[in-house]
């Protein structure tokens, strides 16, 4: 992709930017500045193009940097939402810790006691002591904490001897390494889909993508634009491609909330193969997952600074409308 | 909690489709077609095939009439481009000299009363030398491109 840009004056009090990909002549307005002659020094789209792929390479590196392999992973495997037996995630992962520093003949003890863990504490290690944690302050007639397959199995074992105080080597954990999540590479989502856009006397739609973590995704999407006539139909028109990157503040197993900036790219071949129109845009989308792999979603966008020709909301007769696009879709994740 | 979504849903999808927004692609010509019918054409430069291919891009793309490269009395408009390459050179990792062109195209379209319609200049660089100078004749035939409104 080649661009060069140069500075243009519109014929409205803006800021006009001609810039070319490819080949391709295209003019952007930014409509909320305000510039009386040709700007002094030539601004680059090319800066702002590779401005806007640092960053989502930025977000992208530090999204797999901070993974937290209960979160980022796959939701089948680990889920912070969904609970393992009685335990959460998080207390599961005390629990194994605690029996880590324990030495087995303690572990067994305290299992076979039962609801008379108190005097369990007095055989364990001086850290243990010292931790105070939920394991060990549960005293006398509260109800014992959850205790999970491996550590039954381990109960049930046949307890070696033990000559007077002295605490058994330590054995293999087996069992309770068995039941422990494995620990997973922090790995990104995908989810694929097929949108269409609810404009007039158009139809846009096509495929979609997006890719990410728990905080940020890249969405990708391209569409075939086709234009309604009663004496044709639809006529094809052209294509739209867009790259939106997104901060995702709600995601739970059946709902995602996206927000997010990017860019369309309206390429209208049928008028002239070097006619594109462009969009800076803001996005905002909502992803329902009515199955382990099924979804729909619905996305509303807005253009913050477009070329000029492009109207949003904008109909034939030049009476605006609302300018806000919706477009919904169904999605499918491996 | 399925049911329940699903049904929002859908009965927003429902609304989106009842409250479909416009979505308009247009061009406003940079001069009066309407006024501007016939236009003449004349390229100043190195070839002569300069002036051809400039007709036959505003043939095909522009919003006027009639492009001819006969000077008489029935034109409306006349543009006048002057073509001027430079010729350049960039070292590639390999140590390799590549030659590119820069082709810059000034042009001025006037009526026939003298009076400036439109005027600027497009430029083109290429490591080919018809193709740069023919860039840069594309974007002065997409200045004068056909207005629309779809």
């Amino acid at each position: 992709m080649r661009v060069t840009g140069s500075p243009h004056a519109l014929a409205s009090p803006s800021i006009g930017l001609r810039f070319q990909i490819g080949g391709t002549r295209n003019t952007l307005a930014l409509p909320l500045l305000k510039a009386d002659n040709a700007m002094s020094r030539p601004l680059r789209s090319r800066t702002w193009v590779h401005t806007c792929c640092l960053l989502a390479c930025l977000a992208l590196t530090s999204e797999l940097c901070t993974a937290n392999p209960f979160v980022l992973g796959s939701r089948d495997k680990q889920s912070p939402s969904r609970p393992v037996g009685n335990a959460s995630a998080n207390t599961r992962g005390t629990l194994n810790a605690n029996n880590a520093n324990r030495t087995p003949s303690a572990r067994t003890a305290e299992l076979r006691d039962g609801e008379q863990r108190s005097g369990v504490a007095a055989s364990t290690s001086t850290d243990d002591a010292a931790s105070g944690d939920a394991f060990h302050s549960n005293e006398g007639e509260q109800d014992p904490e959850p205790i999970g397959a491996g550590e039954l199995a381990l109960a049930q074992r046949p307890l070696p001897a033990n000559d007077g105080e002295q605490d058994l080597e330590p054995v293999a954990d087996i069992d309770l390494e068995s039941t422990e999540p494995a620990a997973t590479p922090p790995s990104l989502d995908i989810a694929l889909g097929m949108a269409w856009w609810f404009v007039q006397k158009k139809a846009i739609f096509g495929p979609s993508i997006r890719i990410g973590g728990r905080w940020v995704w890249v969405a990708a999407e391209t569409n075939l634009v086709t234009r309604y006539t009663p004496s044709f139909g639809h006529r094809l028109l052209g294509a739209s491609f867009g790259t939106y990157l997104e901060l995702s503040p709600l995601r739970t197993r059946q709902l995602e909330a996206h927000l997010g900036l990017g860019s369309d790219y309206h390429w209208l071949a049928a008028i002239n193969s070097e006619e594109w129109k462009f969009a800076f845009a803001a996005r905002a989308s909502l992803h329902g997952w009515l199955g382990k792999h099924v979804g729909v979603f619905v996305a509303g966008r807005g253009y913050l600074a477009k070329s000029k020709g492009l109207g949003l909301g904008l109909r034939d007769s030049g009476v605006s409308q609302f300018p806000l696009l919706f477009s919904a879709g169904v999605e499918w994740r491996p | 909690m399925n049911h329940c979504m699903t049904r929002l849903l859908i009965g927003f999808v429902v609304w989106l489709t009842v409250g479909c927004q416009p979505l308009t692609y247009s061009h406003e010509g940079v001069v009066d077609f309407d006024r501007y019918r016939t236009v003449f054409v004349e390229v100043s430069g190195e070839s002569p095939w300069f002036t051809d291919y400039l007709v036959a891009e505003l043939r095909e793309h522009s919003g006027f009439e009639s492009v001819t490269t006969q000077n008489d009395s029935t034109v409306d408009a006349f543009l006048s481009v002057s073509v001027e390459t430079e010729t350049g050179s960039t070292t590639d990792s390999d140590g390799n000299t590549i030659p590119n062109y820069t082709s810059v195209a000034p042009y001025v379209a006037h009526g026939s009363n003298e009076r400036v319609l439109c005027s600027g200049e497009e430029e083109d660089t290429s490591t080919d030398y018809e193709e740069s100078v023919e860039d840069a004749l594309d974007e002065v035939a997409l200045v004068f491109q056909a207005p629309y409104r779809i």
